[in-house]
């Protein structure tokens, strides 16, 4: 029986976050949505920071509003966080200009179809035939080869 | 006296601080006089070589701690330094100024070398650093100021090169990051040497194993350890060469020096 | 394939950092550090703001490392989306509650952000948080009325001498007092406007710059055509 105590719920949602974002990153096929699921982790990331700050019964760090003397929350985390949250918007904000670059230049941002294209551009430039494609090969479906005849001749040839 | 008057250049801030000031300056600089400019990046550089000499020369062998701010250890960030942080540092403006791009000119120009200078500071940044979380900041500032290098060439393939190392690189320090929150959660504190000293009471058990080994894995993504290192050919093969040579010698071997103590 | 990997490698960090939750204290960390500050902060820095204290003062460093970062990624989408072409179509304006919504909210934002910017030291705020209420003035400007063109020259001039003036306050403190980014100038009484010392003017700074670079990256992104290459 899981206590659902204050505990259990914030780390569960720091955690749930991240792995979601992890879920969406991996799995994902087009760009943005690949974009989007890294923001949503990076923001359970920063939860978990300030998790690690977390005192009971304490206040926020403002001098002059509690009485002297209270207990107050670590502000080391919090500042941590404050630098964490920036540097991702730096990122998510260089990705989404390169999105658009990419979309300008390729007119997709589906995973597939710009490997399939980058490959091929590859090829061109180096003058190599492009590597096999996923679709059936041209001609007649080749005969498989038989292997009960051969087990057969097998069996018979051991002593 | 002249010693005195001039100890403060001795100073291993200087050598991160002063790159970062020449490339906020850069673009005003570009706006006003063209020449300036191009010639300020290697200036700097030069200037930051010659003061990483100085401090070698100035500590006759023994490591020392420089708290930034006068903030007394644990509670301030402190830059160590020792005559193998400063090797690495050294390596770094040298390395630029051999790759420094002469040929180009115009705007870009001014967005390129600033991004080259972040990547100097960034670097010697990481090899001078005693704060786990300062070393996480320079990280980042090496990873985004080489996404804008990688994209220089312009092609479509670069770009979805960028993307992809942008993307595995984001997550690895993401995964660096929770590391550094479970390794808060347990010691408290940030700093290297202190945390070299609690490691063996506080992060002895599945925690400690647990919180080094997501670092190791995030922070191994842009060291290229394998097996997170699938963004590497596609990089350097679109991205122009002098910025494949300074991503492969410098950044790569910064991060394995932080991570080797 | 690819996607048996991914699930296992996504249900194995799931596993792990559950596993790791489950053993992890919660609300009894060791504040080695955090203690330290609390006490030492009113004497150190004189901010009634203890976690802006940290974040200019005692973590000075960090933030400037920060503010290098948020540079790098403007500059590198400057340097990525180029310039947009003359007489290329203009994405469409908004409907008439949204642009008449824009020019009243943009004198609004721009208030509500100098406000905190400046008051970073006594109340929740600071620098950053300022800066981008700064941004998001000209954001609503810009997607009510996409005609409507920043002048990036100015924003990079301010962008760039705003992070001067934070590295220059630096330098002075170390020529002065010997360290940098050492808090200077008379630390005045806790809870005044004017008091910190150096500290309202590093959270200026900081304010600028981010409010400046984030309009400007915004803008570039917006003006940039997806359409045709």
């Amino acid at each position: 029986m899981i206590p659902f105590s204050l505990e259990t719920i914030l780390y569960t949602g720091a955690i749930g976050l991240v792995v979601i974002g992890a879920f969406g990153l991996v799995l994902s096929t087009h760009l943005l949505r690949m974009v989007l699921a890294l923001s949503v982790a990076e923001a359970g990331g920063n939860v978990l920071i300030v998790l690690a700050g977390y005192r009971g019964e304490a206040v926020a760090p403002i001098l002059g509003y509690a009485a002297p003397g209270t207990a107050m929350v670590d502000p080391v985390p919090q500042a941590l966080v404050l630098t964490a949250i920036v540097i991702g918007v730096g990122v998510q904000a260089l990705a989404v200009a390169v999105l658009v670059r990419i979309y300008r230049a390729y007119g997709t941002l589906e995973l597939r179809v710009l490997v399939e294209r980058m490959q091929g551009e590859i090829s061109e430039a180096a003058g190599i035939p492009r590597s096999s494609s996923t679709h059936a090969p041209a001609g007649e479906r080749p005969l498989p080869p038989v292997p009960a005849l051969l087990s057969h001749q097998a069996r018979g040839v051991r002593p | 006296m002249t010693a005195v008057n001039h100890a403060w250049a001795v100073n291993p801030t200087l050598p991160i601080v002063l790159p970062l000031l020449a490339a906020f300056l850069l673009q005003p600089l570009a706006r006003v006089s063209e020449p300036l400019a191009r010639i300020l990046g290697p200036v700097v550089l030069v200037a930051c070589g010659w003061l990483i000499y100085q401090l070698w020369l100035a500590h006759g062998g023994e490591p020392v701690a420089v708290a930034i701010g006068s903030f007394a250890a644990p509670l301030g960030i402190v830059l160590y330094v020792d005559r193998i942080a400063l090797l690495f540092a050294i390596a770094v403006p040298t390395f630029a100024l051999l790759f420094w791009p002469w040929s180009v000119s115009g705007e870009r120009a001014a967005r390129e070398s600033a991004l080259l200078l972040l990547l100097v500071a960034s670097v010697t940044g990481l090899a001078l650093s005693g704060d786990i979380f300062n070393i996480y900041v320079f990280y980042e500032l090496a990873a985004v100021a080489s996404f804008g290098l990688v994209t220089v060439h312009a092609t479509g393939r670069a770009y979805v090169a960028t993307i992809r190392y942008l993307l595995q690189s984001a997550f690895g320090s993401l995964l660096a990051l929770v590391g550094i929150a479970i390794l808060y959660t347990k010691t408290g504190t940030l700093n290297l040497a202190q945390l070299s000293q609690v490691a063996p009471t506080t992060l002895h058990d599945a925690m400690g194993l647990a919180s080094f080994a997501l670092m190791l894995v995030g922070f191994g993504v842009k060291g290229e350890l394998f097996p997170v290192n699938t963004w590497v050919p596609e990089v350097y093969a679109t991205a122009p060469a002098r910025v494949s040579a300074l991503l492969a010698g410098r950044v790569h071997d910064a991060l394995f020096e932080r991570l080797m103590p | 394939m690819r996607n048996i990997a991914s699930l296992v490698f996504s249900f194995g960090l799931a596993f792990l950092l559950l596993a790791i939750a489950a053993q992890l204290g919660f609300g009894h960390t060791p504040m080695i550090v955090g203690s330290g500050i609390l006490t030492g902060a009113e004497a150190d820095v004189g901010a009634a703001n203890i976690v802006t204290a940290v974040v200019f003062g005692y973590r000075g460093f960090d933030t400037l490392g920060e503010l290098s970062i948020l540079f790098a990624a403007a500059t590198a989408a400057g340097l990525v989306l180029g310039h947009r072409r003359l007489g290329a179509a203009d994405d469409p304006e908004g409907g008439l509650i949204l642009r008449a919504g824009a020019d009243l909210l943009f004198p609004l934002l721009l208030l509500v952000g100098v406000y905190i910017v400046i008051h970073g030291h006594l109340t929740p705020g600071g620098g950053f948080q300022g800066g981008v209420i700064l941004a998001a003035a000209f954001f609503v400007s810009v997607i009510a009325k996409p005609s409507l063109r920043l002048n990036h020259g100015a924003i990079s001039v301010i962008e760039g001498l705003a992070g001067a003036a934070f590295i220059l306050i630096g330098i002075w403190a170390l020529v002065e007092d010997g360290s940098f980014l050492k808090p200077m100038l008379d630390q005045g009484v806790l809870g005044q406007l004017v008091s910190a010392g150096t500290m309202p003017l590093l959270s200026s700074a900081v304010g600028l710059k981010v409010g400046s670079e984030l309009a400007g990256l915004l803008a570039h992104i917006s003006e940039s055509e997806a359409g045709e290459p």
